[in-house]
C-alpha cells in the first residue's frame, strides 16, 4: 500500500494466531516481560460469571497482575474514577486540565430539564452516557434543539442510558493518547475506511485488496471493510458505484465512522505530537490519584495547538500502537514493563527476540475452565541464533521428525520440524552452541532406521522461535480427508438406498401384494 | 479362552482415564482421587525446582509429578510416592543389597544370596555358588521392573549362560545370586500398619482353544490386554525369552494348543512383560500381611509402598521378602485380570489427607483432560499447571439434543458462557442432521433442568425443539465446544481418523444391509410379477403429470 508504516522487528514472526485481535494487548505485553527473565503466569478468574483469562509478571517477592494493558499498581479507587465519566472530569479540572464543559444528568432528570441547560451552554453539543464504553451511545456534533430531543430520545430510551452527560462539542482531530508514568508510550488517530485509486481497479476490487491487506495485521484481521449499505450509500453520494474505477492517487472515503471496528484505519501519530499535548496527556494521568498509566481521549486542534480531554481508559487496547496502518509502531508493551520493572531496562526485551512461547495450548483450556493457573517456564538465558536446516532424501512418512523432535527436547534445543511439500523435511533449531554443534552433528551424521539423508543444507534462520520443539502439521492428514470423503459419498448411498427402499416398501403395487405375499410365505411354510 | 471382563472401579473406568498410560496412570489415579476430594490439583515439570528436594526418574514426557493442597498444606507426589517418604528410604528401596540389610535388621525373612560387584568374574561367581543349594535366581543389583532377573536357575551350567545374558548382553554387571523360593510371587501394597492390596502375578500365557497357533493366540489375548485400561501399555511381546522359553517347552510359534492347556510363555512375571495381575488381597494369610507390614516399618521413612513377596499359602511363615518399591506401580491392581479392583488411590489420600475422608463426592461423574492439562508442561510452554476445581457433592448430567438453526459458533460461544454463569461444566457438539448435542452437568439438579429452557433463549439461534435425555457419563471439568477438527494437533487429528473409520464401517454395514433388503424385495416374486401393473401405473402418473402442464 502507498500508506507508509512501520511494525517492530521484536515481533515479527512471534505473535501466534491465537494472539491476535484483542489478545494482542495480553499477549505482547506478557512476551516482553517474559523475554526480559520475568516470571509470567496466566490464570482464569470469573467476573461476572465469565471466564476471563489474565496473567501476571514478578520477579523475585514482586508480582504484579495485570488486567488487558493495566497493571496492579493503578488503585482500584482510580479504576473507579476513571469509569465514572463526571468524577473523571472533576479531577481534571481541579488539575488544570482542559476539558469541555458540561453537566451530568441523573435518571430523575427530565429530558426537558436537559434541553433548557443545553441552550444555555450553547450549541453544538455532545450527548453520552455516564458510563458507556466504547464509543457507545455518544452522539456528537447537536447542532440544536431539536436534535438534542431527538439524541435524547435514543440514548435515554432506545439505548436505555438513563444518566447521561451534555458537554461542548469540540471540533478537531481525535487523539488517544497512551501515558504510562511521566511518558507518553504512543498516540493514535482514526481515519474513516478508504481506498486509494490506482486507475485501474474498481472500488470493489480495491476493497477487495485492502481487506486482504488488514488480514495480515493481528490488530485488524478480523476488523474488514464490509460492503454493508451504509456503505453503497456514502459512496453513492460522492457519486461512486462499486465499479467506479478511481484515478490514480485518489484517496476515496467509504463511510463517516472512523471506528477501527467499521473498516478505519489506525494511524500512529506520537512523532507528531507537540511537547504541549504530550504534556496535557501526562498531566491529565497525574490528574487521577493511583492511575499511573491509561489511554488519554483528547480532541486536538493542531493549528493553536491546545486540546481538550474527554476522558482517560485505564484499561485501554494498545494494540493500534503495535499495528497502525500507517506511522511507526510504538513500543507501549516495553514502556509498561519498563514502569513496572525499572530494573530490567537493561536487559531490554529485544535482545531474547529469538524466543516466543506457546500462547495456545495455555489459552484454550484456561478459557475452556479446565485449567485455573499456568506458569509459563522462564525464557532462555541468551538469545541464542537460530539455525535453519533443510534435508533431502528420504525423510518424509519414515518417522525422521518424531525422531528429531526427541533429539532435539534432549539437547533443549527450541524450534520445530515440518515437512515440506517437495519432499524435504525443514528445521529451525536454536539452543546453547555445544549442542547445537552435537544436534548438526546428529542431523549430518544419524537417522532414523527407514530414513535415508541424501542432503542437508545449512543457513541462518533468521525468524525468532517457539521455546519447545514442535512437529508442524502442514496439513491435516491425507488419510483423514480421505476418510471423510468416503464417508460422505457411502452415506449419500446410504440415504438412496433407504429413499428407494422407502419407496417400495410404500410403492401401491407392493402394498397390494401384500396378502399374496401372506399365502406365499405359508405356502413356503409348508415345504 | 478365559471370559474377557474388566474389572475396575466405578470411578475410574477406561473413559476417564484414557490419556493416562504406564506409569502416568498411577499419577493420575492418585492426583485425580485427591482433586475430587476437593484438593487443589497442580501438575509439574521437572524444570520447575518443586520436586529437587525428592528423588524422581523417569519424569519425561511430563504427567508424573504434582502437587496436592488443602488450605493448611502442599504435598509432592512422584507418581503414586508422596513426600512423606524419605530420600533415604527411597534409596534403600532402589537397591536390593542395601534392602535386605535394612530387612534383616528388622527381622524380616529375606532369601539368602550373595551379591557380586562390576569387578568380579563370572568365572570367580561360579565358582563361589557351586556349593549353593540349587535353584537359585540371578537379578541385578539395580535393576527395575524385572528387567533382567532369571529365575529357576537348576545348574551352574544354567547360571554360566545367565551371567553372560545380565552380565553382557543386558549390562547389570553388578548381580545378586540368591536361593530360589517355591512359592508364588506377590505384590502387596502397604500404608503403615495396613495392607491395603494384594495381588499375584502369573507369567504371560496363554489357553489353547484347539483352533489356534501359539503365535495367533497371543494376539488374541493381545486384544483381550488392550481392553484393560492399564494392560494396553503392556502387551505379551514375542522376544527372544518367549521364543526359548516355549521352545524349552517342547514348542513352536506354529503349534496348535490342546482346547484348554494353558501355556506359559515366561518365567518372569510382570504386568510390563506381559504377565497377568491377580486380585487376591481377601487371600492373603495373616502371616504374610504380618511379613509386608514389617517390611515397610524395617525402612525407616517409607512409610508405604509396594512388598514384593515369595511365598506359599498353604505355608506362609516360609514367605520372603524379595524386594520393595517406594514408588509403586498400581496399575496391575486398579486393573486386575480376575478378582476386585482396589483403592489404593483412596487409602493414598486417606494418608496424607486425613481430613478428607468423609468428603462426599461424587467420584464416578467427574474429571478432567488429562492430556490437554499435559500440553503446555510437554510443549515446554509451561512448567506449573493448576488444574480448576472439581464441583463437590453429587453431580447431575443432561443431555439436550437441540433442533433448529444452531450450528453457529456464537450460539455455542453463548451457550458456554451461559453454563459458566450457572457454574455447569459440559460441552456442546455438532451432532448429524444439524442438530448440536450440549451436554451439561452441575451439582444443582434445578440449574442442570432449567438449562432446557436456557438454550431457547439466545439470540444466536432459532430452536424449533430441545429434546432431553439422560447422561450416565463421566462428565469433564470445564466447557469445551467441539467444532469439529482441530488440524494443528496431532492427536485431535488422530482421534478423529479414529471416530471416523468407525463410522464408516458402521455405514458401511448399514448400507450392505439396507442393499441386501432392496434386493430382496427386488428378487421377491410378487415385486416380479407386479412389474407390468407399476409400469402401467406410471404411465398414469406420467399422464396426470401431462395434464397439469396442459391446464397451465
Amino acid at each position: 500500500m502507498g500508506d507508509g508504516k512501520k511494525w517492530l522487528q521484536h515481533l515479527e514472526n512471534a505473535v501466534p494466531k491465537e494472539a491476535y485481535g484483542y489478545k494482542l494487548c495480553m499477549y505482547t505485553i506478557a512476551l516482553e516481560g517474559w523475554r526480559r527473565g520475568l516470571d509470567l503466569k496466566f490464570f482464569n478468574i470469573y467476573i461476572e460469571n465469565k471466564v476471563t483469562v489474565r496473567f501476571s509478571l514478578g520477579s523475585g517477592d514482586k508480582e504484579f497482575k495485570f488486567a488487558v494493558s493495566r497493571g496492579s499498581i493503578v488503585t482500584s479507587e482510580a479504576i473507579r474514577i476513571c469509569v465514572d465519566k463526571t468524577r473523571t472530569k472533576d479531577y481534571l479540572f481541579k488539575a488544570g486540565v482542559s476539558v469541555p464543559q458540561g453537566k451530568n444528568f441523573t435518571e430523575e432528570t427530565s429530558d426537558e430539564t436537559i434541553v433548557n441547560y443545553s441552550q444555555t451552554l450553547g450549541f453544538p453539543l455532545v450527548l453520552k452516557p455516564s458510563d458507556g464504553g466504547m464509543g457507545k451511545g455518544v452522539i456528537p456534533n447537536i447542532k440544536n434543539e431539536s436534535e438534542m430531543k431527538e439524541a435524547l430520545q435514543y440514548v435515554r430510551g432506545d439505548l436505555n442510558y438513563k444518566e447521561v452527560i451534555v458537554e461542548q462539542y469540540v471540533k478537531g482531530d481525535d487523539f488517544r493518547i497512551y501515558v504510562v508514568g511521566d511518558r507518553v508510550a504512543g498516540a493514535v488517530t482514526r481515519i474513516p475506511a478508504n481506498i486509494l485509486g490506482n486507475g485501474k481497479n474498481t472500488i470493489n476490487e480495491l476493497i477487495k485488496f485492502k481487506n486482504i491487506e488488514r488480514k495480515k495485521n493481528p490488530y485488524l484481521y478480523s476488523r474488514l471493510i464490509k460492503k454493508d449499505r451504509e456503505l453503497l450509500n456514502f459512496i453513492k453520494a460522492a457519486g461512486y458505484t462499486l465499479d467506479s474505477v478511481p484515478e490514480e492517487g485518489k484517496r476515496i472515503f467509504l463511510r463517516e465512522k472512523s471506528n477501527v471496528s467499521a473498516g478505519g484505519d489506525p494511524v500512529e501519530i506520537t512523532e507528531e505530537l507537540t511537547p504541549e499535548i504530550k504534556n496535557m496527556a501526562i498531566n491529565a494521568i497525574k490528574a487521577v490519584p493511583g492511575l499511573v498509566q491509561g489511554a488519554v481521549d483528547m480532541v486536538v486542534d493542531k493549528k493553536n495547538n491546545t486540546g481538550v480531554v474527554l476522558e482517560i481508559n485505564s484499561k485501554a487496547q494498545i494494540a493500534a500502537h503495535l499495528y497502525p496502518e500507517k506511522g511507526n509502531a510504538q513500543d507501549v508493551p516495553a514502556a509498561i514493563i519498563d514502569y513496572y520493572f525499572p530494573e530490567t531496562i537493561d536487559n531490554q526485551g529485544k535482545k531474547l527476540s529469538n524466543y516466543y512461547f506457546d500462547f495456545k495450548s495455555i489459552l484454550s483450556p484456561l478459557s475452556n475452565g479446565l485449567m485455573k493457573e499456568v506458569k509459563v517456564p522462564p525464557a532462555p538465558k541468551y538469545n541464542y541464533p537460530v539455525k535453519k536446516y533443510i534435508i533431502s532424501g528420504k525423510v518424509q512418512g519414515v518417522g525422521y521428525r518424531k525422531w528429531l523432535q526427541k533429539k532435539a527436547l534432549s539437547l533443549k534445543i527450541n524450534g520445530y520440524v515440518k515437512n515440506l511439500k517437495n519432499g524435504k523435511v525443514v528445521i529451525f533449531a536454536a539452543g546453547r552452541k555445544e549442542n547445537i554443534h552435537t544436534f548438526t552433528d546428529i542431523i549430518n551424521n544419524q537417522s532414523p532406521k527407514k530414513a535415508k539423508v541424501r542432503k542437508v543444507k545449512e543457513s541462518d534462520g533468521n525468524k525468532p522461535v517457539k521455546v519447545g520443539f514442535e512437529i508442524i502439521q502442514t496439513e491435516e492428514k491425507p488419510g483423514g480427508k480421505w476418510i471423510s470423503k468416503e464417508n460422505e459419498m457411502l452415506r449419500k448411498e446410504l440415504e438412496q438406498t433407504q429413499k428407494k427402499y422407502e419407496n417400495m416398501k410404500n410403492s401401491n403395487s407392493w402394498r397390494y401384494t401384500v396378502p399374496v405375499r401372506k399365502v406365499a410365505d405359508l405356502l413356503k411354510g409348508r415345504k | 479362552m478365559e471370559k474377557n471382563y474388566i474389572i475396575t472401579l466405578p470411578h475410574l473406568t477406561n473413559e476417564v482415564i484414557t490419556s493416562a498410560r504406564k506409569t502416568k496412570l498411577c499419577a493420575y489415579a492418585v492426583a485425580i482421587e485427591g482433586w475430587r476430594r476437593g484438593l487443589k490439583l497442580k501438575w509439574y515439570t521437572i524444570d520447575s525446582g518443586k520436586f529437587d528436594h525428592m528423588i524422581t526418574f523417569g519424569v519425561n514426557p511430563p504427567g508424573r509429578l504434582f502437587s496436592l493442597s488443602s488450605d493448611e498444606r502442599t504435598h509432592y507426589f512422584f507418581r503414586t510416592r508422596g513426600d512423606k517418604v524419605t530420600k533415604q528410604a527411597v534409596e534403600i528401596g532402589s537397591d536390593k543389597e542395601e534392602t535386605k540389610v535394612w530387612l534383616t535388621k528388622g527381622g524380616v525373612p529375606v532369601p539368602e544370596g550373595k551379591k557380586f560387584t562390576e569387578e568380579v568374574t563370572d568365572e570367580e561367581i561360579l565358582k563361589e555358588c557351586s556349593s549353593l543349594i540349587f535353584p537359585i535366581v540371578l537379578k541385578p543389583t539395580n535393576g527395575s521392573l524385572g528387567n533382567g532377573v532369571v529365575t529357576n536357575i537348576k545348574d551352574l551350567q544354567e547360571l554360566k549362560k545367565a551371567l553372560i545374558y545380565v552380565r553382557e548382553e543386558l549390562g547389570y554387571p553388578e548381580v545378586i545370586v540368591e536361593r530360589y523360593i517355591y512359592g508364588e510371587e506377590y505384590r502387596v501394597y502397604v500404608i503403615e500398619d495396613k495392607v491395603i492390596a494384594a495381588y499375584n502375578r502369573l507369567p504371560a500365557n496363554i489357553v489353547g482353544d484347539g483352533v489356534h497357533t501359539i503365535e495367533e493366540l497371543i494376539e488374541l489375548k493381545n486384544e483381550q490386554r488392550r481392553d484393560n485400561a492399564r494392560l494396553t501399555s503392556c502387551l505379551i511381546e514375542i522376544d527372544k525369552e518367549v521364543l526359548e522359553f516355549i521352545e524349552a517347552s517342547g514348542y513352536t510359534l506354529d503349534s496348535i494348543p490342546k482346547k484348554g492347556e494353558k501355556i506359559f510363555l515366561r518365567v518372569k512375571t510382570n504386568v510390563s512383560a506381559g504377565g497377568d495381575p491377580i486380585d487376591v488381597t481377601d487371600k492373603l494369610p495373616e502371616a504374610i500381611k504380618q511379613i509386608a507390614v514389617n517390611a515397610i516399618k524395617a525402612v525407616p521413612g517409607l512409610h508405604h509402598g509396594g512388598v514384593d513377596i515369595i511365598g506359599d499359602f498353604n505355608e506362609p511363615e516360609s514367605a520372603v521378602v524379595i524386594e520393595l518399591n517406594p514408588t509403586a506401580q498400581i496399575g496391575g491392581i486398579l486393573f486386575p485380570m480376575k478378582g476386585r479392583s482396589r483403592d489404593i488411590p483412596g487409602a493414598i489420600i486417606d494418608y496424607y489427607f486425613p481430613e478428607t475422608k468423609g468428603i462426599k463426592t461424587d467420584k464416578s461423574k467427574i474429571y478432567f483432560d488429562f492430556s490437554t492439562v499435559l500440553e503446555p508442561l510437554q510443549n515446554r510452554s509451561g512448567m506449573e499447571v493448576e488444574v480448576n476445581n472439581a464441583p463437590l457433592g453429587k453431580i447431575y448430567s443432561k443431555k439436550y439434543t437441540v433442533t433448529g438453526s444452531v450450528r453457529r459458533l456464537k450460539y455455542h460461544e453463548w451457550i458456554k458462557k451461559e453454563a459458566f454463569n450457572k457454574k455447569l461444566n459440559g460441552f456442546v457438539k455438532n451432532s448429524i442432521n444439524g442438530e448440536i448435542e450440549v451436554v451439561v452437568s452441575g451439582v444443582n439438579k434445578e440449574t442442570v433442568n432449567e438449562f432446557k429452557q436456557t438454550l431457547k433463549n439466545s439470540e444466536f439461534a432459532e430452536v424449533t425443539k430441545v429434546q432431553e435425555a439422560a447422561w450416565h457419563s463421566p462428565v469433564k471439568v470445564g466447557f469445551e465446544i467441539n467444532e469439529g477438527i482441530n488440524t494443528t494437533s496431532l492427536r485431535s487429528v488422530s482421534s478423529k481418523l479414529r471416530k471416523a473409520e468407525k463410522e464408516l464401517k458402521k455405514l458401511e454395514k448399514d448400507t450392505r444391509r439396507m442393499k441386501k433388503n432392496l434386493k430382496n424385495i427386488e428378487r421377491s416374486r410378487s415385486w416380479r410379477i407386479t412389474q407390468p401393473l407399476r409400469k402401467i401405473g406410471e404411465i398414469f402418473k406420467n399422464n396426470n403429470r401431462v395434464n397439469k402442464i396442459d391446464k397451465l
